[in-house]
């Protein structure tokens, strides 16, 4: 099973009929309820934390395995001499559907942080709306900036708490705080881990490619910002479920800066016939 | 996945972890730290799910804290051990369980006398004088079936934890170029030089600090 | 205005009706040189001639008392209302029923502990004894708790019974979850916060308790503690509790050899001390009961003794006892001999 999952294969893959009669049952249930009371019709069942389960596969020891959704994204974000610059696509995707082009997938928390979106769209936008509300809080409260380390821990511990209850989530935190930048990784398995470079998303993959090849600490601004434009393009480039426009952002101690936000199709004409 | 492998000698042990962060088929990180310090002369090397094992070796950490403060002397070996299982098994029937695996060991500078066992995810909790989880153990295992003496040095200790992971290195399909080595003994815990693909073929001297 | 006698006093307040008069009556005799506790008390005398009389009494007064700021008086008069339940403080700021408590175990049979170099001593007074008794029910009053604590009760039996179950609850909880034993005074402490908890919380009667304990851990090796019915404990190197205990601890005081006691030598003190205390004219081995706990190669062993080692003790004791007493009565006669020459020798 652990190999299954080296290569990638998630479980459901296999006991794809058995999951799908599962999820079927479980529907079942919800529409007959749905006859009873006209009023709820198709909505969500009441009480997710309680319901979402239901609705959910189980792995061989019985447990709900994780909703299985697309993370249809690339978004990389790292630290380097200059500061830490963010780089993402904005491609919203459902299944093979594009929803959208040009999504926004980088949430500014307050002046100083930044964080990410991978995964779940809905899940992500809520948990940073929630994480966006505790900082400011904080800074009510302590009458400072909350620092990058706890402003993750909250979001790690807000999401451990709904660990295994279905939510699709895969952020970095990025921003300068009176410890000097840092960067955070946190998903929905409730890790949480510093680093230098990251990237997340189905696109990481292909975005990964770039980024380690080109990157070194001692980056000047100007390359850090191309080197991530160029990794989160070259991802769009290979991956169907990122594209649209390249966002770019940097971090420094005055807080973030958006640099630029240009088409993928653009930056494809503009560099195809550049020099390698 | 990962690998931690512990080594118990007559007046210290030593606890190795990988220091790789996967993430499905990608490694998220190569500097991670696995080996968390419980007390001043017990170090836990915890493999495991992700987001359950920092978490859980926090629980169990602080809560050993917890009782120094209560009760101004620290747990034993045996009984953090104990109480690490207790843990562990208490949360196995339970809606979420904790997936995660220690090696738990240290040397105890007053019964001069080292302490060394093999926790996993489902409590079970043996006393060993070597132990590994993960698929680099077994690869890692019979080296020290083969290798392993209890009156070694550090530096023969180091050369042996050495020679598992060259073994590791050498078989595992997993790739795990660093290692982090912490040593228990009798003046507290240490960190030894990380071993890890560059440096594995070379000499290197151990330095423990008396 | 001067008010020196009662029925002054009773006649002017007698004709409180209101708050309003009481603040009039309250500054009339502000001037008054008495000592506040002298007119307490005559007010005291007063109350309770007039509560016989009016009905209503009771409100005028506390209307008075209250302009009267004589918090202490109403003490007096409404001491019961404090004692009746355990988690109300009276107004100086006591607890009646867990003092009640306490004192009902100084009437309780007396236990005894001593800490030695070589292992810590138990020993109690048997109160329970009866020809027709099976003793094969085990011991009365003292209790092994795990394999490194023994303990001894003085108070109420019943309620001992529920905290020795306890207390062999909570060590085995903690083997549980440590796999080890618990360190005594973790034990002790345990046991202290259930007490506690009777003195506080409502509707509850605090246990009639006090408890003895003595073990052995890694930590601080022999040790000896005594907790009462408040939830109190504390550390000992020889204590008494029940009848007679401020006596045994006065010479236990003097008889007590700092650091060079040995668990025989306090054998021996035990059945001195409790001959001394004890109430009977003569001590006798099933009336006492008594334990040691020592370390034997890495273990702790303990030993409720026999009753024929115990026997042993007290009849060793009693010779030593005679023999002093003919050695005194020996250097009496002696020293009147001597007298009695001496003056002979003057006269002559």
């Amino acid at each position: 099973m652990a190999m299954l999952s080296l290569c990638g294969l998630s479980d459901d893959t296999l006991f794809k009929s058995k999951c799908e009669l599962e999820e079927d049952e479980a529907f079942e249930t919800f529409r007959s309820d749905n006859t009873v009371n006209q009023m709820n019709l198709y909505s969500l069942p009441g009480n997710p934390v309680e319901n979402m389960r239901m609705i959910t596969a189980r792995d061989t020891m019985g447990r709900p395995i994780e909703l299985n959704f697309h993370h249809g994204t690339t978004t990389l974000g790292f630290l380097y001499q200059g500061g830490i610059v963010l780089a993402v696509d904005s491609r919203a995707t459902g299944g093979q559907y594009i929803g959208s082009q040009c999504m926004k997938k980088i949430v500014e928390i307050n002046d100083f942080m930044l964080g990410t979106l991978a995964g779940g769209a809905a899940d992500c936008v809520y948990w940073d709306r929630v994480l966006s509300k505790q900082c400011r809080l904080h800074e009510l409260r302590n009458k400072e900036r909350i620092s990058i380390t706890a402003a993750s821990k909250i979001m790690s511990n807000m999401i451990y708490y709904y660990k295994g209850y279905g939510l699709s989530i895969g952020m970095m935190l990025a921003g300068y705080d009176k410890n000097g930048p840092s960067l955070f990784y946190i998903d929905n398995d409730g890790s949480r881990t510093p680093g230098k470079v990251f990237s997340v998303g189905s696109g990481s993959i292909y975005a990964f490619g770039v980024l380690d090849s080109g990157y070194k600490w001692d980056l000047t601004d100007e390359e850090a910002q191309k080197l991530g434009q160029r990794a989160i393009f070259h991802a769009t480039h290979r991956d169907a479920y990122s594209g649209g426009i390249v966002r770019v952002y940097h971090i420094t101690k005055d807080g973030w800066k958006h640099i630029k936000n240009e088409d993928c199709d653009e930056i494809y004409d503009r560099v195809k016939n550049e020099a390698k | 996945m990962e690998t931690v492998i512990g080594i118990k000698f007559n007046d210290f042990t030593l606890i190795a972890t990988d220091m790789t962060a996967a993430h499905s088929i990608m490694v998220m990180k190569d500097d991670e730290d696995k080996t968390y310090n419980i007390t001043d002369n017990v170090v836990m090397g915890v493999t495991g799910e992700a987001g359950d094992v920092p978490r859980f070796a926090e629980y169990i950490t602080q809560n050993v804290k917890l009782y120094r403060m209560r009760n101004g002397y620290d747990l034993s070996i045996p009984a953090i051990a104990t109480f690490t299982r207790k843990t562990v098994a208490e949360h196995l029937r339970s809606q979420s369980p904790y997936q995660v695996n220690f090696m738990l060991g240290g040397y105890n500078p007053t019964e001069k006398k080292s302490h060394l066992y093999f926790i996993d995810y489902l409590g079970a909790q043996v006393d060993v004088p070597y132990g590994a989880h993960g698929y680099g153990g077994m690869m890692a295992i019979t080296v020290m079936d083969r290798y392993y003496k209890p009156d070694a040095n550090y530096q023969e200790a180091y050369d042996l934890l050495k020679k598992c992971i060259l073994e590791v290195q050498k078989r595992c399909i997993i790739n795990m170029p660093k290692f982090k080595v912490k040593i228990s003994y009798a003046g507290g815990i240490q960190e030894l030089p990380i071993i890890s693909k560059d440096n594995i073929e070379q000499n290197i001297i151990v330095n423990v600090k008396d | 205005m001067s008010i020196l006698d009662t029925n002054t006093l009773l006649k002017h307040y007698t004709s409180v009706e209101t708050a309003d008069h009481g603040k009039q009556f309250y500054n009339s005799i502000k001037n008054c040189r008495f000592q506040r506790r002298c007119t307490a008390t005559r007010l005291h005398s007063a109350y309770s001639f007039n509560l016989k009389k009016s009905r209503i009494f009771n409100l005028k007064v506390l209307s008075f008392f209250h302009y009267f700021n004589l918090q202490n008086l109403l003490n007096i008069l409404l001491a019961r209302r404090y004692d009746t339940r355990t988690t109300i403080f009276s107004p100086e700021g006591r607890l009646y029923q867990v003092e009640y408590a306490i004192e009902a175990i100084s009437h309780a049979g007396t236990c005894l502990g001593i800490l030695t170099n070589d292992g810590v001593l138990l020993a109690a007074e048997k109160r329970n004894v009866n020809k027709l008794l099976d003793e094969t029910c085990g011991s009365e009053k003292i209790y092994k708790l795990n394999d490194d604590m023994v303990c001894s009760v003085a108070g109420i039996t019943a309620d001992a019974n529920v905290l020795v179950s306890e207390l062999r609850s909570i060590s085995e909880r903690y083997r549980m979850q440590y796999g080890d034993s618990i360190p005594c005074e973790q034990l002790v402490s345990w046991l202290c916060d259930v007490k506690q908890a009777y003195t506080q919380y409502g509707g509850k009667r605090p246990f009639g308790v006090s408890i003895l304990y003595m073990g052995w851990d890694s930590h601080y090796g022999f040790q000896l503690y005594q907790s009462d019915p408040s939830g109190n404990y504390c550390g000992w190197k020889a204590t008494c509790i029940g009848t007679n205990s401020a006596a045994a601890i006065a010479s236990l005081k003097t008889e007590y050899k700092e650091g060079q006691m040995t668990l025989d030598e306090a054998k021996k003190l035990a059945v001195k001390i409790l001959s001394k205390t004890l109430d009977a004219t003569k001590l006798t081995a099933d009336k006492v009961e008594m334990a040691t706990l020592k370390r034997e190669s890495d273990q702790t062993v303990t030993n409720i003794l026999e009753k024929h080692e115990v026997e042993k003790l007290i009849t060793e004791y009693e010779k030593m006892e005679a023999e002093i007493a003919a050695a005194k009565a020996e250097a009496k006669a002696k020293e009147k001999k001597e007298k009695d020459a001496k003056e002979k020798d003057q006269s002559s």
